[in-house]
């Protein structure tokens, strides 16, 4: 509805922000200039399937370019440049789980 | 509470998942995916038996079995992609060392997982399933946790070998 939606965080490599098994609340309605380096994205990537990955920057090209909260993330290089049609989603809301 | 009520509705609804990847190894294995991969393969094959025990086949009963047969295939390799991961990554010489039927079994898997996505044989996905249980009864107990078997609760109501975990 409006957009939103709700995925579960399968991994640790957005830990700490995002611990494993958490919730996110996405928006696929968003501006693709409100994207910003820092903002947490779900991304559609050939390889890995659908994941969510913090903004690192965005090239000369508009392509986006992704990483990791933890070392033990896929690096940016593995990922690649993320053309904008294939970020679905904007990360709106984290519900983590109880500690 | 609201993690508890979002947890709550998943059941219900399951979500989709996304992943935080990583590739530096990140200890998260099991064995259950390629279980549950070999169940469905068994399922196709009792579907296209009932298929194949018509007189005639409808042109929906011939999409059908196209669907089956893809749904068959793409579940053994799924199998063999499952197993490869945990063998190759997760196993190592102390688990080769306290279960040095490893290799034979892992070999075994593949190739029947093979006959299996070549026939329509039940026997064959029975088979696998049994190699698969015991493949996930070693991994469990590499992991110091014993197991229990249980019959799946859904179709094709086969044995499956679980972790039992602490509460």
């Amino acid at each position: 509805m409006f957009g939103f939606g709700i995925s579960r965080v399968r991994g640790v490599s957005m830990t700490p922000r995002i611990p494993a098994g958490s919730f996110v609340i996405t928006n696929r309605w968003f501006r693709e200039k409100s994207l910003s380096a820092g903002q947490v994205v779900k991304v559609h990537h050939a390889q890995y399937g659908d994941m969510i990955k913090t903004i690192d920057h965005v090239d000369e090209q508009g392509n986006y370019w992704l990483r990791g909260e933890s070392k033990q993330s896929v690096t940016m290089a593995q990922i690649g440049a993320v053309i904008p049609q294939k970020i679905l989603a904007r990360v709106c809301f984290v519900i983590e789980p109880p500690v | 509470m609201l993690f508890n009520l979002i947890s709550s509705l998943d059941k219900k609804l399951s979500f989709s998942s996304v992943a935080a990847h990583c590739d530096i190894p990140c200890k998260i294995y099991d064995p259950i995916s390629a279980q549950i991969a070999v169940l469905t393969m068994i399922r196709m094959v009792d579907l296209l038996e009932e298929l194949g025990a018509k007189e005639s086949l409808t042109l929906n009963d011939q999409a059908q079995f196209s669907r089956l047969v893809a749904e068959k295939e793409q579940h053994g390799f799924k199998v063999k992609e499952e197993i490869r991961v945990i063998w190759g990554d997760y196993i190592k010489q102390p688990q080769l060392d306290q279960f040095p039927e490893l290799h034979q079994l892992t070999h075994s898997i593949m190739l029947v997982a093979s006959k299996a996505k070549q026939n329509i044989d039940k026997d064959a996905t029975l088979d696998l399933l049994d190699k698969v249980n015991r493949f996930a009864e070693i991994f469990w107990l590499s992991k110091g946790l014993t197991t229990y078997k249980a019959i799946s609760p859904y179709p094709p109501a086969q044995e499956l070998i679980y972790p039992k975990l602490d509460k």
